[in-house]
């Protein structure tokens, strides 16, 4: 199953392989019925050639038999008799002679018209036919000619001793009435070989004839459809992405290949040429949109006095991973979001931060948790000792802020304005001691740290 | 216990007080409580036992506040911690709907 469906896409793969697998099977039917004319035709010609032989021992037996003598063996059937003899030393010289004869002997009609029996057979085995043994005829009509003049068997007759064609020919006494026939079974081994070798032949031919035609077919169809590889490799380029401008292809085939291949050469330039442009245009617009994200750095860190940080995500990794973490908890639904306050508040307890200060960062934490809840699916709030106080971190994967109104959500507090986004960033800004920002379109990072009051401002 | 809302009412004056929390968790009940109000002609929120309230849990407050005033009702605040107070004036509400409405719990 799994070799045909790989041999099915082998061949469905190119168009190469189609063509000269149907030409091989177009060519193979015209070869086999040439071949098998051919073999028909020499099957024939060699048939008759055999025909031919088989008829003209018989015809040489017949003349040699006295008929008058053979007649006598008729009237008086005596296998001892002198007659009888002399006929048989004459069919036994032929069989020792001829390697091919297997059988030979005279027959004689009976009173019926289509009776035969033996007279003298050439055989002196327990087995060989007497004087007036019963001739089983195959082919009354060749018989019946026989009678006349010499003649072989239409086809060849096979039996226990193998393949043979039988010969006849008349026996004639004086006075040229025929008297009796003369029968010569010949074998085919010798045709059977020359067929073989025929058959060998015929397929070598075959062999070669579709290989040779195989192969011809192949690179012709290679060369004609070179052309169609060209315009396949370069549009693979072209989705690989490292399609060189300056190369075009050269089909000059002059049909329609070469129309393709400009079509195609064209549409890969403007492809190209829009590409580029995008590229360029998008470079254009992150250099920009970098510009703009320093500006608004560098504003928000002066009017803030470098409270308010906004960090690339390269800068950002440094900052998660400073200090001791000393608890994390996940901020994804409503009631999570005072999980994080009271960890918060016991965190800063511990630590001895004034009443007042806890209760400003537990607005803060409350502020940014809600952020989570209400713009991403999911955050993380890490609770971080740092050298000189606590810091808080709260990733989420949400899909970030728009600088452009960072500076509303900073500097903006109240609900006077009809800004509606994030009143928390005010709170944020007011009561964390520094913020770290960084925000993408794969989340938002937010740092706060909470100083310890002593350390403050020194 | 997140957040308890109590109502009292006495000629046509609601006292709603409250006790846990306010925010995002919470919001919900306040406005669940405003809205079962009919024919009320002063609304008392008292914040007495709110232990803590962030700018989400504020910002519900003034849109009630706003809709009662739009509605002809008198609304108040009454009894807000300091902690509390602190977080409604950063974010202006005493700006915006006066300061007489706004009364700061005796320490």
């Amino acid at each position: 199953m799994g070799k045909a469906r790989k041999l099915k896409m082998w061949y469905q793969g190119s168009i190469k392989r189609k063509m000269t697998f149907k030409v091989a099977i177009y060519v193979s039917l015209i070869l086999l019925s040439i071949l098998s004319s051919y073999y028909y035709i020499f099957h024939e010609i060699f048939k008759e050639r055999f025909q031919v032989e088989v008829t003209n021992v018989a015809a040489t037996v017949a003349s040699l038999i006295d008929g008058q003598e053979h007649n006598r063996l008729q009237t008086h059937p005596d296998e001892n008799s002198v007659e009888y003899l002399k006929v048989q030393g004459l069919l036994q010289a032929f069989l020792t002679n001829n390697y091919y004869i297997k059988h030979i002997y005279t027959l004689q009609k009976l009173n019926g018209v289509t009776k035969w029996a033996y007279v003298v057979d050439a055989d002196t085995t327990e087995n060989h036919h007497h004087i007036g043994d019963n001739y089983a005829v195959i082919d009354q009509e060749v018989i019946k000619n026989a009678y006349n003049a010499p003649i072989a068997d239409n086809d060849f007759e096979t039996d226990q001793w193998g393949t043979f064609l039988s010969g006849f020919a008349p026996i004639k006494n004086s006075k040229g009435q025929t008297i009796g026939i003369v029968c010569v079974n010949m074998t085919a081994k010798n045709i059977i070989k020359q067929e073989i070798g025929l058959v060998v032949w015929a397929l070598f031919l075959f062999v070669f004839g579709l290989g040779l035609m195989i192969h011809t077919t192949y690179s012709a169809i290679k060369k004609s459809t070179k052309p169609l590889d060209e315009i396949v490799f370069s549009i693979r380029e072209w989705q690989l992405e490292n399609k060189d401008l300056q190369k075009k292809s050269s089909i000059q085939t002059g049909d329609e290949f070469e129309v393709l291949g400009k079509i195609v050469d064209y549409a890969s330039d403007l492809f190209f040429k829009e590409k580029r442009m995008l590229e360029e245009d998008l470079e254009k617009s992150k250099m920009e949109r970098d510009k703009i994200f320093n500006v608004y750095r560098d504003v928000i860190f002066s009017v803030t006095q470098g409270k308010f940080n906004l960090l690339n995500e390269s800068e950002s990794n440094p900052i998660s991973c400073e200090g001791n973490l000393l608890t994390e908890v996940k901020i994804a639904q409503l009631s999570d979001v005072n999980t994080a306050r009271v960890l918060i508040n016991k965190t800063l307890a511990h630590e001895t931060y004034s009443p007042e200060k806890i209760n400003h960062a537990m607005l803060c934490i409350s502020e940014a948790a809600t952020n989570v809840i209400k713009h991403a699916n999911y955050g993380v709030m890490q609770i971080r000792k740092i050298n000189n106080g606590i810091r808080v971190t709260i990733a989420d994967d949400g899909p970030g802020m728009e600088m452009d109104k960072l500076p509303n959500m900073v500097f903006l507090n109240g609900f006077s304005t009809k800004i509606s986004c994030g009143y928390g960033f005010g709170i944020i800004n007011k009561f964390a001691d520094k913020i770290y920002l960084t925000s993408s379109k794969n989340g938002t990072f937010l740092t706060m740290d909470f100083l310890e009051v002593d350390k403050l401002g020194i | 216990m997140m957040l308890e809302i109590k109502t009292e009412i006495a000629n046509k004056v609601a006292t709603l007080h409250f006790d846990g929390f306010l925010d995002i968790s919470t919001v919900d009940l306040i406005q669940i409580s405003v809205s079962k109000l009919i024919d009320i002609h002063e609304v008392n929120f008292d914040f007495d036992k709110i232990t803590f309230v962030d700018s989400t849990g504020i910002g519900t407050i003034s849109k009630i506040l706003r809709k009662l005033n739009s509605e002809g009702v008198t609304a108040k605040i009454i009894n807000i911690p300091v902690g509390v107070f602190e977080v409604l004036e950063i974010l202006g509400l005493p700006e915006i709907f006066g300061e007489e409405i706004f009364q700061i719990k005796n320490c």
